[in-house]
């Protein structure tokens, strides 16, 4: 089994680089990810776009700049007898036990095996083992502009692994994620009783107007991931806004004792 | 400046409390219960706000809206709770000097109160089936 470091994206979300964030004893999420997959792997690419420049291991995207579907296809192009194991470089969280347990778990009868995620119950595709089995679909769905790899993986035959923690496969897209996710990793969060009031479509998909809520999330952006997980919260961040007693506020505001919150899908009056 | 209600708006009211002496242009907006949504039969809709904020915002709107335009006045209610087809759910009054500026506030108020006010749209269709509006578009890639 080789490994595939994912690391040709463009971080739009983010505006920097994701790939050379420093969130352990200064190194960058690659060198991380690439120490956690040679703990487990055989040998390890980097997966990059065709512009960036690489020493040492590299898979070039051979389909353009689709995601990672297409860095997975063309991994599995290059070496198409062997299985991948295939990581996002941008999960800070994630320890070598994890990984280990990945491994362990695997069914090389199946054509993937994953982790569930623990927010909705689907497959995480970017800390999975995609086997030689999987190839064709891959590269069908690839030529068919499929751009999800998580869907992909949905329907491919298979093994789930259950969740490995709420926040071990936390990415981080935005500044929030990364306040959130830094907190973590420096264990200086802090357990506080937040309201959480819920008007419209989160009304209804929580049952309730108004709960309480004992968090240890830095951010409201920690604390939405917490309420999609406990309620099955099909919603993304992406688009929405959040108020913090009574008036819009930042996803990286620093949650307090006692504060009231609102999150607020995309608005549709007038 | 701005209100939400759960009864009836009265566009007259609105318009005299916008009445000046110094105003010599009207413009108004009335948004209606349409009875079709994106090729869908639409029965009746509820509006739903989150209230404190929706009024904050609103206000905070209008309040800027009448600052970068010459503006005499304005005023803006917006409806919450269970609409028919035909009925009234927002309606704005402005009145100024001239009528750019009441044409150009009236449409920058609409515009900037569909895109922040914390105000939900729940439709309801014919066939029974009834859905939040723009849900689906930031659950677009939830599968």
């Amino acid at each position: 089994m080789k490994g595939l470091l994912l690391a040709g994206g463009r971080s739009r979300r983010m505006g920097t680089d994701k790939a050379t964030l420093t969130f352990h004893d200064g190194k960058t999420q690659i060198e991380r990810g690439l120490e956690l997959l040679n703990s487990v792997c055989d040998e390890c690419f980097l997966s990059v776009r065709a512009d960036q420049g690489t020493d040492g291991n590299a898979i070039i995207d051979a389909f353009g700049e689709i995601g990672p579907l297409g860095a997975i296809a063309s991994a599995q192009q290059a070496h198409p007898d062997i299985a991948w194991l295939v990581l996002a470089c941008d999960l800070p969280l994630l320890e070598e036990q994890h990984l280990q347990s990945l491994v362990d778990g695997r069914d090389t009868a199946r054509e993937a095996t994953y982790f569930t995620s623990s927010t909705d119950g689907f497959p995480e595709p970017l800390c999975a083992i995609w086997e030689p089995s999987s190839t064709s679909i891959v590269r069908s769905a690839v030529d068919d502009g499929n751009r999800c790899p998580r869907s992909v993986l949905k329907n491919l035959n298979g093994h789930a692994l259950p969740s490995p923690g709420l926040w071990t496969l936390a990415n981080i897209n935005t500044e929030a994620d990364a306040l959130e996710i830094r907190a973590r990793l420096n264990q200086t969060t802090i357990v506080k009783n937040i309201t959480v009031t819920y008007f419209a479509q989160l009304r209804e998909l929580t049952g309730t107007g108004s709960e309480a809520m004992e968090t240890d999330s830095e951010t409201p952006a920690g604390l939405f991931e917490e309420i999609r997980a406990k309620h099955n919260i099909p919603l993304k961040r992406k688009g929405m806004m959040v108020a913090v007693n009574g008036d819009f506020t930042d996803w990286t505001h620093t949650l307090a004792e006692g504060e009231e919150v609102v999150f607020i899908p995309p608005v549709a009056g007038g | 400046m701005f209100k939400l209600t759960d009864t009836p708006i009265n566009p007259r009211a609105l318009c005299d409390a916008v009445r000046d002496p110094s105003a010599g242009g009207f413009a108004s907006f009335e948004g209606w219960v349409r009875n079709h949504h994106q090729g869908r039969d639409v029965a009746s809709l509820e509006y739903e706000a989150f209230p404190a904020l929706a009024e904050k915002e609103g206000q905070r709107i209008v309040e800027e809206i009448c600052k970068n335009h010459d503006v005499v006045a304005a005023r803006c209610q917006h409806r919450t709770g269970h609409l028919e087809i035909g009925e009234l759910a927002i309606c704005i009054a402005v009145s100024a000097a001239h009528r750019d500026a009441a044409f150009d506030a009236c449409r920058a108020i609409i515009d900037s109160i569909k895109s922040t006010v914390p105000i939900w749209k729940k439709e309801h269709y014919t066939d029974g089936t009834s859905i939040w509006v723009k849900c689906h578009s930031c659950a677009e890639h939830g599968h």
